[in-house]
């Protein structure tokens, strides 16, 4: 029986994992097609991924709040039933979803290297596994009906931390522009300046991410070696020039969406009161 | 049955993890590996190009050679330039050494008059007493066979006429590049139209290196060696003289001292011997030795000097022949070797152009744009 059970844990796991390897599709198809895109299409597609970790969100942030409600109020209180979470958790979740897709898109679109798409590949399984392995950690510490949710939770987390850690020791080995005899205003007019797309609002982020990193590898070159000693400007490097955690987190972020899409009748409490 | 359960179970397990693991390696293999995209985009967009503030469109099966098409045209427009100054040098030089041989009868008839030999005794005779330097013999063969500073003035000229070859030359090559682009591309395109390329190549200043005025600074380089072509044209005489001197040095010392010496001592005899005749003479006998033995002196001089040149004079002027082609050998040398210089200089620009042009527009088309 418990062969059986563990059988049909690796399936659903093999299955998340199949699931999972759509968005590193998605994203590197991305990658390859996001400077031919238009206004409109950048529009459409910013506001299509929103929502799809709006969805990932929104519910994840229902869950969290049916555990606190089952802790704080009475069932038969009506506040349990006007604080479950509603169209204005939706709304919100939207507002945190919008940047984060669009840094998700404009990071893809500048991608020059292979280490961030190969990272968030990578990255598949670990997630599952992660899961799987705090899903089994839990068993005998949280609410069954609540487990699967929090498995998911502190697995992010742990993800976030490893793949920002592989990304910033990938990005370490990366050569960069040699910025020596520009100001910093020239280094990041110079990097903005060469970025192209066909639609001009993808255009004028890419810039201001361009700009953003010009920054980071002045600062790089032209400050930390001065100021600090070698063994702490590996880690300043680290941080400078490391992919940013929002687009990590972003990226995420789709991932958690999807398996929350995929298990979302299994880990809903519906409308079980107890 | 449970068992069978188990089994479809593990089997169908093992089919999801082939199924990752194989999906796991196609995404690794399709982000590390570009040449899939560039097969699946090769040809999804026109190629934008711009010239003179004009646009024009290009279909992507043709912009993909244009890389190709202008470094053809600069290596094509290089090696023509390259032929066609050699050819020039050579034939204007020709020209130059045929006037300057010419000259060579004149220069003997001088060598071998009486007033040629009277003047270079007397110059010899001031050389030796330390009041002249310049050897009257080089002097006299540079105003005679190279025109004094004429040969200057004369290379001067023919770098000119080489510069102005070498300047259409490279209008031509920028007018024939882009004959062939407005010929692939067709009516210039306006911005606004539908269908705008995702890629846009500036090509104006690449025009400006075919045409010489880029950055390899090939029409400066070139008037530069035309000033230089007075340095050239200044030194010719120069040269001369040291082909004069060396081949003074190496063949007519000897036997030229020997002539004069054998020649000097017939004179003498010969005015001895007129002198003789007048001993009847009485108080006029001094007058009379002084006229008969210059007159005799003279005559012996102008025989000797007839004997000399019957003898000498298609020596002397193969022995110059020969100077005057080292001279046009160096000469052509180190003009070729100036236009070389600045042709493989311009080369080099246009090539360095090309490239600078064309990479962003290839990383474009494999790729995303450069960041």
């Amino acid at each position: 029986m418990a062969t059986a059970s563990g059988a049909r844990q690796t399936r659903l796991a093999l299955n998340d994992m199949l699931w999972l390897l759509a968005v590193p599709v998605f994203l590197i198809v991305l990658s390859r097609i996001a400077v031919q895109l238009t206004d409109t299409a950048v529009v459409v597609l910013v506001l299509g991924l929103a929502l799809f970790m709006t969805a990932g969100i929104w519910l994840r942030l229902v869950l969290r709040r049916r555990i606190f409600l089952a802790g704080a109020l009475r069932v038969e209180s009506p506040w349990y039933r006007r604080l479950r979470g509603g169209p204005l958790m939706a709304l919100m979740a939207l507002g945190g979803a919008v940047p984060l897709a669009a840094i998700l898109v404009v990071a893809v679109a500048r991608v020059d290297a292979p280490h961030l798409l190969l990272g968030m590949v990578l990255n598949v399984p670990v997630l599952v596994l992660l899961r799987e392995f705090w899903s089994r950690r839990l068993a005998s510490h949280a609410v069954p009906r609540f487990r699967a949710m929090l498995a998911l939770r502190l697995a992010l987390a742990l993800n976030l931390g490893l793949l920002f850690l592989a990304l910033a020791t990938a990005a370490l080995f990366r050569t960069y522009p040699e910025l020596a005899g520009l100001t910093l205003t020239e280094a990041m007019l110079s990097e903005a300046g060469r970025q192209e797309a066909a639609s001009g609002l993808l255009q004028a982020l890419m810039q201001l991410a361009a700009a953003k990193d010009a920054m980071a590898w002045w600062l790089g070159q032209q400050v930390l070696p001065g100021l600090i000693e070698p063994g702490l400007q590996i880690v300043g490097w680290m941080v400078l020039v490391a992919t940013d955690v929002l687009v990590v987190w972003s990226y995420l972020m789709i991932c958690a969406s999807v398996l929350t899409l995929l298990h979302w009748r299994e880990w809903h409490p519906g409308g079980h009161r107890q | 049955m449970n068992t069978q359960v188990q089994r479809r179970g593990i089997a169908g397990n093992a089919a999801r993890v082939l199924g990752v693991v194989l999906g796991l390696a196609l995404l690794t293999v399709l982000v590390i590996d570009q040449r899939p995209w560039d097969r699946l985009f090769a040809t999804d967009s026109a190629v934008g190009i711009v010239i003179q503030g004009q646009r024009f469109q290009l279909p992507a099966e043709q912009s993909a050679d244009l890389e190709g098409r202008a470094a053809r045209h600069a290596d094509r427009g290089a090696a023509e330039a390259s032929d066609a100054a050699a050819r020039l040098v050579a034939s204007e030089l020709d020209d130059l050494f045929e006037r300057l041989s010419a000259r060579l009868p004149a220069y003997a008839d001088w060598y071998f008059s009486l007033r040629g030999e009277y003047t270079r005794l007397s110059l010899l005779i001031l050389r030796w007493g330390g009041l002249a330097t310049a050897d009257p013999v080089v002097d006299k063969a540079v105003e005679l066979i190279l025109g004094g500073e004429e040969l200057a003035g004369e290379v001067s000229a023919i770098e000119g006429r080489v510069e102005g070859l070498l300047t259409a030359r490279a209008r031509e090559l920028r007018t024939a590049w882009l004959q062939e682009l407005l010929l692939m591309a067709g009516e210039p395109k306006p911005a606004s139209e539908p269908g705008e390329p995702s890629a846009v190549v500036l090509l104006d200043d690449l025009a400006e290196e075919f045409g010489g005025h880029g950055s390899s600074e090939f029409l400066t380089r070139l008037s530069a060696s035309s000033a230089g072509a007075a340095s050239v044209g200044a030194a010719g005489p120069l040269v001369a003289r040291l082909a004069l001197r060396s081949s003074a040095a190496a063949a007519g010392s000897g036997s030229l001292a020997l002539k004069g010496a054998g020649r000097g001592a017939a004179k003498a005899g010969g005015a001895g011997a007129g002198a003789l005749g007048c001993a009847a003479a009485g108080p006029a006998a001094w007058a009379c030795a002084l006229a008969v033995g210059g007159a005799a002196w003279v005559a012996t001089d102008w025989a000797l000097l007839s004997a000399d040149e019957w003898r000498n004079r298609d020596a002397l002027i193969a022995d110059w022949e020969e100077r005057l082609a080292l001279l046009r050998a160096e000469l052509e040398a180190t003009l070729l070797d100036q236009y070389g210089q600045a042709i493989d200089a311009w080369h080099r620009g246009m090539h360095l152009e090309v490239e600078r042009t064309f990479s962003p527009l290839d990383s474009v088309r494999a790729a995303p744009p450069e960041r």
